[in-house]
C-alpha cells in the first residue's frame, strides 16, 4: 500500500508528532509511507524523520519561509490575483473547519489548504490518514473517491468544543473510517455516529522499539510528566506527594515537562514547603531513560486522552499509580497487577498509594515486572499489524483495491 | 558479541560492579569517548564473582570527562558493553562522599544504551542535604548536610557557617555543628540585609563551612544526578527591613549547583 499521514504540522515537537512518527516508521518496513506537513516553521523537523518515511510540507511559514517575508507575504508576493486567490482558499477552509479548530491549531493556513487540496487531487496514495478534527474534516470533504480517508483522533470527543463536534456528526461519516485511542472514546463516537464497529477501530498509541533502560527501583525517586498545565492538576499532586515526603524525607518528586504554569507551579511548591523534595525538571529529550531513574509514576490528571507516559514507564519497569479518571488510565494500568488506581480527584487516596507502594518494596518490584509485560501489547509491531488489517478491511470493504508498490531498500 | 549488563554501579573504593550475566572470556578495558581506535586503557585485576564483575578504578589515569566502556574478547575484538541501568544509585552515595578523593567516578548510561564512565576532578566540598528556608517571622536560612571528600574534621574548635557577599567585602559568621561528618548550621540573614547595597540590584552570598583548623567547604547539593538545579529548585524568600528598604532574600544554587543567598530590594528584580 502507499500510506499518506496529514498532520498540521510535523515539525514541532508535540505529542501527536512523536506517535505520528512512530507509525510511519513502523508502517514504512512493508508500505510506502508519506507524512504531509500543512505546515512547515522551520527547517529541519524536532524528531529525526524516521528511514523510508518522505516528509512533504505544504507551506514553509515563519522564519523558515526566508526574506521575503511571513506566511501573509507569500501571497501579496504574487500580486492581487493571489490574494485573491488566498481569500477564496481561505473562505473554502472557513467552510469546512470550524473556528475553534482553527484557533487552537494556526496550520489552516490558505496556501497549506489550497495545498492540500492540490495534493489529494494528484496523489497516488491508496490511503490518507488524518491526524485531527480539522485534517480529517478537509479530507473528508477533499478525498478523492479512489482514495481510501482514514481519521485518527487524538483528543478525546468530550474535549472538543460543541461547534467541532457539530461539524464531526456532520462530515466524519463521508470518511472511509476512523481509529480513537481507548474504548472509551470509541463508545462515545459511535454514539455520536452511529458508526458501525468495523468502520470504527481503537487504535492506541505504540511505543517503538529501541534499546530501554530498566528500572531497578531502588531510588526514592517519584516521577511525573507531561505538560505544565491546568488539565495536569500539578498542585493535587504536590498535595498527595506531601503524605509521601512528611513519612519519607529522602523521597523526592521529579515532574518533567515545560508550559506556562511553571512560575505558578514553583510558587505552590515554595509554599507548601516542598522546596528540597520537589524539582521541576523542565523538558527531557530521553524521557525513559529519566523514567528508569524513578521508582515510581505518578498520575493526577482531570483527564489524560491515553496516557502515553504510563507506558513509557511501564516499558523501563516502574509501576504507576494514577487517578481513575477519564480515559486512558483505566485502560493501560490493571489494578494491582501493573500499579494503582485511585478514585478521581481523590487526593488524600492518592497520597496514601504513593505511600503504600513507597514503603512496600516487594508489591513496587512484582507490579514493575508485570508493568514490563504489559508494556508489551503496546510494542510497535503488534500496532502496526493491527493497523495494517484495519486498513485492508476498510479497502476491502469500500470496494477499493490497494495497487501493489515496490517499496524501497527493504 | 555485546556485552549487556543489568547493573552498573561503582562503590566507595571506586569499584565498577557490572552484572552481566555469562560474559564469557575476556577483559574489560576503557578509552576515551569519541575516540575509534587505539588508546586502549586495560582494567587489571578484574574479578568475576557470579554473574558479576568487579572492577577496581581506583589508581587508573584517567582524564577528566567521558570514557568509553570496552569488552575485549579473546581474540582481542573490542565490543562495548551496553547498560540497562541508568546508572543512579543514590543509596550509594553517602558512603562514596565520606572517602577522600581528588577525583569522582561515575557510571553513566547514554541515550543509545551504552555505558560510559564520567571523570571528574573534586575538592572537599559540603553536601547539603536540606535547606530550611526561612519561615513566615523567622530570619534564618538553615542547612544541614554531610563533608564531602574531604579528611573526618578536628574535634577541637568550632565550626562555623560563613556567608561572603559576592564582588564585595561583606562576610557574615554564625556558629555551626558538627557530629562527626554531618554539620548543621543557620544563617542569620539581619546582618545581611543591613549590609544590602542597592547600587548592585542582586546581592549574593555565597555559603561555606569553616571547619575546625580553619580550611573552608562550599556548600554545593552535586551528589545526585540533576545537572543544573538552578531552575529545578526554588526556594521561597522572606522580606527584611535593611538599611531603611525592605530587602527580600533566598537561598538558591548557583549554575555551579552551590548554595547562595540572593537578597534584592523587594518589589525589583527577583
Amino acid at each position: 500500500m502507499k500510506i499518506a499521514i496529514v498532520i498540521a504540522n510535523a515539525y514541532g515537537l508535540g505529542g501527536t508528532v512523536r506517535t505520528v512518527y512512530n507509525l510511519a516508521e513502523g508502517l514504512a518496513h512493508h508500505h510506502e509511507v508519506e507524512i504531509v506537513s500543512l505546515v512547515r516553521h522551520k527547517a529541519e523537523p524536532f524528531f529525526p524523520v524516521p528511514e523510508g518515511v518522505r516528509l512533504r510540507p505544504l507551506h514553509t511559514i515563519g522564519a523558515a519561509a526566508g526574506k521575503a517575508g511571513d506566511a501573509a507575504g507569500d501571497a501579496a508576493g504574487d500580486g492581487e490575483r493571489g490574494g485573491l486567490a488566498q481569500a477564496w482558499w481561505d473562505r473554502r477552509a472557513r467552510a469546512v473547519v470550524p473556528e475553534p479548530e482553527r484557533e487552537r491549531n494556526k496550520s489552516y493556513t490558505a496556501p497549506a489548504v489550497h495545498g492540500l487540496r492540490r495534493y489529494l487531487a494528484g496523489t497516488g496514495a491508496d490511503v490518507v490518514v488524518g491526524t485531527r478534527p480539522g485534517v480529517n474534516l478537509l479530507l473528508s470533504a477533499w478525498t478523492p473517491g479512489r482514495v481510501l480517508a482514514i481519521g485518527q483522533e487524538h483528543i478525546n470527543l468530550d474535549e472538543h468544543t460543541p461547534e467541532v463536534r457539530a461539524a464531526i456528526a456532520r462530515r466524519y461519516p463521508r470518511l472511509g473510517g476512523m481509529t480513537v485511542l481507548t474504548s472509551a472514546d470509541r463508545t462515545a463516537y459511535r454514539d455520536l455516529l452511529g458508526a458501525e464497529d468495523g468502520w470504527l477501530e481503537v487504535m492506541p498509541n505504540p511505543l517503538p522499539p529501541r534499546r530501554l533502560p530498566r528500572s531497578t527501583l531502588d531510588n526514592p525517586i517519584i516521577a511525573a510528566a507531561g505538560r505544565l498545565s491546568p488539565v495536569k492538576q500539578y498542585p493535587k499532586l504536590l498535595d498527595a506527594f506531601s503524605r509521601v515526603a512528611r513519612a519519607h524525607p529522602e523521597w523526592r518528586l521529579r515532574i518533567y515537562g515545560g508550559g506556562k504554569g511553571e512560575e505558578k507551579l514553583r510558587k505552590k511548591i515554595a509554599e507548601k514547603g516542598l522546596s528540597n523534595q520537589v524539582h521541576l525538571m523542565g523538558r527531557t529529550k530521553d524521557i525513559t531513560g529519566e523514567l528508569a531513574k524513578a521508582s515510581l509514576l505518578a498520575v493526577s490528571s482531570r483527564v489524560e486522552g491515553f496516557g502515553m507516559t504510563i507506558i513509557e514507564g511501564f516499558s523501563v519497569g516502574v509501576p504507576a499509580v494514577s487517578f481513575d479518571c477519564p480515559y486512558g488510565p483505566r485502560e493501560i494500568i490493571d489494578h494491582e497487577g501493573d500499579g494503582l488506581l485511585v478514585p478521581a480527584q481523590d487526593t488524600e487516596a492518592l497520597g496514601e498509594a504513593l505511600l503504600r507502594l513507597v514503603e512496600d518494596r516487594e508489591a513496587r518490584e512484582r507490579m514493575g515486572r508485570q508493568a514490563l509485560v504489559s508494556a508489551e501489547r503496546y510494542a510497535l509491531d503488534g500496532i502496526v499489524e493491527r493497523w495494517e488489517a484495519f486498513l485492508e478491511r476498510r479497502l476491502a470493504e469500500s470496494g477499493r483495491r490497494p495497487r501493489s508498490h515496490a517499496v524501497s531498500g527493504r | 558479541m555485546d556485552v549487556q549488563a543489568d547493573l552498573t554501579r561503582i562503590d566507595a573504593a571506586d569499584v565498577l560492579e557490572l552484572r552481566v550475566g555469562d560474559a564469557g572470556g575476556g577483559a574489560l578495558a576503557l578509552r576515551r569517548h569519541g575516540q575509534s581506535g587505539g588508546g586502549l586503557l586495560t582494567v587489571e585485576r578484574v574479578v568475576r564473582a557470579g554473574g558479576s564483575l568487579r572492577a577496581p578504578l581506583e589508581g587508573l589515569p584517567l582524564d577528566d570527562g567521558e570514557w568509553d566502556v570496552l569488552w575485549v574478547d579473546g581474540d582481542g575484538r573490542t565490543a562495548p558493553v551496553d547498560t540497562t541501568d541508568p546508572g543512579v544509585h543514590l543509596s550509594d552515595r553517602a558512603a562514596y562522599l565520606r572517602r577522600p578523593r581528588r577525583r569522582e567516578l561515575r557510571a553513566v548510561r547514554d541515550a543509545e544504551g551504552r555505558l560510559l564512565l564520567r571523570s571528574t576532578t573534586v575538592e572537599p566540598y559540603a553536601e547539603v542535604d536540606w535547606v530550611e528556608p526561612p519561615s513566615p517571622g523567622t530570619d534564618t536560612v538553615g542547612v544541614r548536610g554531610v563533608l564531602a571528600y574531604a579528611p573526618d574534621p578536628d574535634r577541637a574548635g568550632a565550626p562555623a557557617v560563613v556567608a561572603r557577599q559576592r564582588g564585595l567585602d561583606g562576610v557574615v559568621e554564625a556558629p555551626a555543628r558538627l557530629d562527626g561528618r554531618a554539620f548543621s548550621g543557620s544563617v542569620p540573614l539581619e546582618p545581611l540585609a543591613a549590609r544590602f547595597r542597592p547600587e548592585c540590584p542582586h546581592n549574593e552570598w555565597d555559603l561555606w563551612l569553616r571547619l575546625p583548623g580553619g580550611a573552608e567547604l562550599r556548600l554545593a547539593a552535586l551528589a545526585d544526578d540533576i545537572a543544573d538545579k538552578k531552575r529545578k529548585i526554588v526556594f521561597p524568600g522572606t522580606v527584611l527591613e535593611g538599611g531603611g528598604t525592605p530587602v527580600r532574600v533566598r537561598p538558591y544554587y548557583t549554575v555551579a549547583n552551590e548554595l547562595s543567598l540572593l537578597a534584592v530590594a523587594d518589589g525589583g528584580a527577583r
